[in-house]
């Protein structure tokens, strides 16, 4: 089945329709609620509201092609991701700059040269393993695509405490891939 | 590489392994929202507009009979009947049309059907109101009377008493304070209750032995408190039943914080709010 032919059948109503969407866009929505969030839990209860927002939002939806649909989806997903790491922050104590000198802002001495291929399941552990502030902001930036002005609109860090935050995420993430790399290197 | 280049190569468009049962947890939830949403509310307009259309175009039997079942009801009922004087004319066909009708069925529908054109009005928005139901306001009216006699003058000889007490009550409730005195005399049993209790709005927890600790003066008397103390962020920092003086600002940066303290003396319950700076 086409995919518009599928979207246009879940803009009705239609159950099974909306579970081959949920089958197409499940895993890879699943990934992004998992770089956001470190408790499966959490992840499963964000994808899931994140999976009704966007049936929600399908009734006003236009169909153009399939790439602009992920998209779509997408930012629905990550823009949820990121509402509920606000909520918790506001609840808890995540997500408040501390303790930042915005001094270190030497951001393009990180361009590492990594000749190795590592897994994605690596890169996850990696980006999973970053405090909770830097793994948001080097998600935003680096792989979602946010600028740092649009940034410092969605979490309420200024710019520079961004910049930071990026470029010690860089760091950490540098030294854990080098530790990856000499793990292998053990290994063999 | 650059970094970012790397991980966003890699990850933007990763998949990952899903629990079997989150389809099924999905599900669910859409199910939930669904009976909450707009759609499956009780539409109300919907169904007077249908009831306005079924009443039209429903025949004239049919509305005699609805309308003396339901009038049965509503005279039985707290409601007056009043006819409808500018539809005379119409009612006086619908009458002899009815008693067409009611001949031919051998049916008795006696004087109800004098309620087909007739307008309902509740007694307390009706015009005749003053008319029929003076004698029974005024005896309304007297129910109230005897609350103002003995008790009333006695609690306002004990306000007078309390003056100077009253003066505490104003530094322990910041936030009531201006909507409690006018009202006070409605109240007197609840302000008049716990009302030794002092309670400091500073505390300066650096063991120099002065203000170290939030001590409540006479909170002893009123074993069956509960007291708890809100950050800025309204989160909770302390919590604790029958409060006796244990809070010392542990774990709680310098600032200011809120608490609330209820305290219950037989069936009577004072809350008391207020805000507490902790300064180091």
């Amino acid at each position: 089945m086409e995919l518009q032919e599928i979207i246009s059948l879940c803009q009705k109503g239609d159950r099974t329709a909306q579970k081959k969407l949920f089958d197409l866009y499940a895993k890879r929505m699943m990934f992004v609620c998992q770089r956001y969030f470190i408790s499966l839990q959490e992840a499963e209860d964000c994808f899931i509201e994140g999976f009704m927002k966007m049936f929600d939002a399908l009734s006003s939806y236009t169909y153009i092609n399939e790439k602009s649909f992920y998209v779509w989806f997408r930012t629905i997903m990550i823009n949820h991701c990121i509402n509920r790491l606000k909520k918790q922050s506001k609840e808890n104590e995540y997500l408040k700059p501390r303790d930042v000198e915005t001094g270190e802002t030497n951001i393009n001495s990180e361009q590492i040269s990594v000749q190795s291929v590592f897994s994605s399941e690596e890169l996850l552990r990696c980006i999973r393993s970053l405090p909770v502030n830097l793994r948001t902001v080097f998600n935003m930036f680096a792989i979602d695509g946010f600028s740092y002005r649009e940034i410092a609109v969605r979490t309420e860090f200024s710019e520079a405490v961004i910049k930071t935050y990026i470029y010690r995420a860089r760091k950490i993430l540098k030294e854990t891939l080098e530790q990856i790399l000499k793990e292998r290197n053990e290994k063999n | 590489m650059n970094i970012d280049e790397l991980f966003r190569k890699e990850l933007q468009n990763s998949e990952s392994e899903i629990s079997q049962n989150l389809w099924q947890r999905t599900q669910t939830e859409m199910d939930a929202s669904l009976s909450h949403s707009p759609k499956g509310k009780f539409p109300s307009e919907n169904v007077f507009s249908k009831v306005t259309s079924l009443w039209h175009s429903a025949s004239l039997l049919t509305k005699v009979v609805s309308v003396a079942i339901v009038s049965s009801f509503i005279v039985a009922g707290t409601y007056l009947a009043l006819s409808d004087a500018d539809n005379a004319d119409s009612k006086l066909q619908n009458t002899v049309s009815v008693s067409d009708v009611a001949e031919l069925k051998d049916a008795e529908l006696p004087k109800e059907p004098l309620m087909a054109d007739t307008v309902f009005s509740d007694r307390k928005n009706g015009i005749k109101e003053n008319e029929s139901n003076l004698d029974f306001d005024i005896s309304d009216e007297g129910t109230h009377l005897p609350l103002l006699s003995d008790n009333y003058l006695k609690d306002g000889l004990e306000e007078i008493k309390n003056e100077e007490i009253s003066s505490q009550i104003e530094i322990m409730q910041p936030q009531m304070k201006t909507e409690n005195v006018p009202g006070e005399a409605h109240t007197p049993s609840e302000e008049r209750m716990a009302d030794d209790i002092q309670i400091p709005n500073y505390i300066s927890p650096n063991e120099d032995g002065i203000n170290d600790c939030f001590l409540i003066k006479n909170i002893e008397k009123y074993p069956d408190n509960v007291l708890i103390i809100k950050n800025r962020q309204g989160k909770r920092v302390y919590e604790k039943r029958s409060y006796t003086g244990e809070f010392c600002g542990e774990n709680c940066p310098m600032g200011t914080y809120f608490y609330v303290l209820n305290i219950r003396q037989g069936k009577k319950t004072k809350q008391i709010v207020g805000s507490l700076e902790i300064i180091r």
